[in-house]
């Protein structure tokens, strides 16, 4: 993998998905979920999904962290397509923060189980060398390393999000997609995460990709923003242009209801 | 005053001993008030609802002075009795929304069942149509569309956002006096959001409600709330009118939590950290002495270790020495 400055980091053409409704044995209902997605992603760029309830965020979301998932249209990384990469490769290129850490994390494994399985199943390293991987993410993270063979449950809230931070980032990964339970977070932790993420684009170049609703952490950490409604894609380009300008109809209400009577401006 | 209730203490049962939680917790809500409670997670929100509605089993205790519902004086009564009473009166909205409906039931018996007879004035022999009838109608405030299908859809079938609103739709339906929302929009679409909130604040208006907003977060709802009380490790550290908590927090606690919200500081530009305390809050069996916001809070100093007094301001108080923003507050004199 060159890099090449003239091909994006991550680029996606005509993405499509339908699935198939059944009912009884013979009669099925297509229902298109995506339709028509396309956009780029360079190296250490924010890429923000929005729209309403049910328009397929997170579908677009599952299909860049497992293209198995058959879908129209094509996914390239670095010009080539994500399906004809191995799949270890694939899997520490493309990782999944699960930001909803109490149901993401095994509470039956030791910490030190839960970090090193995507090592042993995803690279050739030998004991010592995957032990020293998981000494330096946890040290990145911010815990300390005898924390390794205690359970997930002895955890406080924060450092259950650092493990789940530290599961995302051991395959040292060029491309982050979070979910949208961010927002669920509380606000302190919220941004605590927020705050982490922008951490790691910061010293490594990762690029992100998340889902989030709030028009104000939007603004906040967006590069590129890509709205959509229905599975269709409504409105792509710079997040502080479309912002400030919006045209198409949906970006306009989601904006409006954003800025309701219910929020205080405070005047600082 | 609608609910009044003094020196609340709450104990968990632990394997050895029992785990204070909470302790001197007052709370006062008037007739016609939206009252909130906000506090990060793990601060025991959930369980002085809890406490309150009498919705614990052996493994907690709970003491109070002074327990006063509308007029009754409810203080004396055991729990079961006290929950006889209440449970007419109060509907409460939880947390986690799939969990807390019946996974056997269709959503429409669920919504019916909810209905009782104390909800229905009219002649008897409208009791039958009127059930479906108010169901229908309530779906449609809350913003779902196609109620015939989510009517009889288990709620597996559902989606978490979808639940949370017929969660919302049940406990509205009943027309209580006191509605208890915990975290009820969170995770939820602008477009939801300002929905519900539209309700809630005509339930209010209308309806002559009163409204126990609990959250995790002073971002969406602020301007629907009338007073704020910020919890902190079972504890109230600030409390007062909205505008005031907002624009000049005295205490460090308030102020992190405003600047956990980008929008809320024009100081922070794009892509800038925000400002966090660091480390995490204390476990209910660790809670440092003296002021709990002790090993976190930036503006310590060696009084923070005895127990800061209550300091009152024009409509509320705070627990702090070394309170922020006082120079603004006698500006506003
Ligand atoms: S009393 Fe001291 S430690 Fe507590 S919030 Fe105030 S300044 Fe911080």
């Amino acid at each position: 993998m060159n890099q090449n400055k003239h091909i994006p980091l991550l680029q996606v053409k005509d993405l499509g998905l339908t699935i198939k409704n059944r009912k009884y044995l013979f009669f099925h209902k297509k229902v298109e979920i995506l339709k028509n997605i396309n956009f780029t992603l360079e190296k250490g760029q924010t890429l923000v999904l929005t729209g309403d309830a049910g328009s397929g965020k997170s579908s677009l979301l599952h299909i860049l962290n497992n293209p198995d998932i058959p879908h129209s249209g094509e996914v390239l990384v670095y010009g080539k397509p994500l399906k004809d990469f191995e799949r270890r490769d694939r899997v520490g290129f493309i990782r999944l923060l699960s930001s909803d850490y109490n149901n993401a994390i095994n509470p039956h494994k030791r910490v030190n189980f839960i970090l090193e399985q995507p090592l042993k199943i995803n690279t050739d390293y030998s004991t010592v060398q995957r032990d020293y991987r998981i000494d330096k993410i946890l040290e990145y993270v911010g815990l300390s390393s005898s924390i390794k063979y205690s359970y997930p449950g002895f955890l406080t809230s924060n450092q259950m999000l650092r493990l789940a931070f530290a599961r995302a980032l051991v395959m040292e990964p060029e491309i982050l997609l979070v979910d949208s339970n961010i927002e669920k977070l509380d606000a302190q932790l919220r941004s605590h995460c927020l705050n982490m993420l922008l951490d790691c684009q910061e010293e490594k170049d990762t690029a992100l990709v998340i889902c989030l609703n709030d028009i104000g952490l939007i603004k906040h950490i967006a590069d590129n923003i890509l709205v959509l409604s229905q599975g269709r894609q409504e409105d792509y380009g710079n997040a502080k242009f479309i912002i400030s300008k919006p045209e198409k109809e949906i970006t306009k209400r989601l904006i409006q209801d954003y800025n309701n009577e219910y929020r205080i401006r405070p005047e600082r | 005053m609608l609910l009044d209730i003094r020196n609340l203490s709450i104990q968990l049962r632990s394997e050895t001993s029992y785990i204070q939680v909470c302790k001197n917790f007052d709370l006062m809500i008037n007739d016609g008030e939206i009252c909130s409670l906000v506090g990060s997670s793990g601060s025991g929100k959930s369980l002085i609802i809890n406490a309150i509605m009498g919705m614990y089993g052996h493994d907690m205790k709970v003491t109070m002075d002074y327990f006063k519902f509308r007029d009754m004086d409810l203080t004396n009564l055991s729990v079961a009795e006290r929950r006889k009473i209440l449970s007419s009166e109060v509907a409460i909205i939880f947390q986690e929304a799939r969990a807390s409906l019946d996974p056997e039931l269709p959503i429409g018996v669920q919504m019916r069942a909810s209905l009782g007879s104390h909800c229905f004035d009219d002649k008897w022999y409208r009791w039958p149509l009127w059930r479906y009838r108010v169901v229908n109608n309530i779906l449609h405030k809350v913003g779902i569309k196609n109620t015939k299908q989510v009517l009889r859809a288990l709620p597996y079938q559902l989606s978490e956002v979808l639940c949370q609103k017929i969660i919302i739709a049940m406990a509205l339906s009943r027309k209580p006096k006191l509605l208890i929302a915990d975290s009820p929009i969170s995770g939820m679409t602008s477009t939801s959001q300002v929905q519900i909130l539209k309700l809630f604040h005509s339930y209010v208006e209308n309806s002559k409600g009163t409204l126990l907003y609990v959250t995790n977060d002073l971002g969406p709802a602020s301007n629907l709330m009338d007073t704020i009380k910020m919890l902190y490790c079972g504890q109230i550290v600030e409390s007062g009118p909205k505008e005031q908590v907002i624009n000049c927090p005295h205490h460090p606690f308030t102020q992190s939590m405003i600047n956990a919200i980008p929008e809320f500081n024009r100081q922070v530009k794009l892509k800038m950290k925000l400002d966090v305390l660091k480390g995490d809050p204390p476990e209910f069996t660790k809670t440092p002495i003296g002021c709990p916001l002790g090993p976190r809070c930036p503006h310590a100093d060696r009084e923070c270790n005895t127990m800061p007094p209550i300091v009152k301001t024009k409509n509320g108080f705070f627990r702090c020495y070394y309170p922020l923003n006082m120079e603004k507050e006698n500006e506003s004199k």
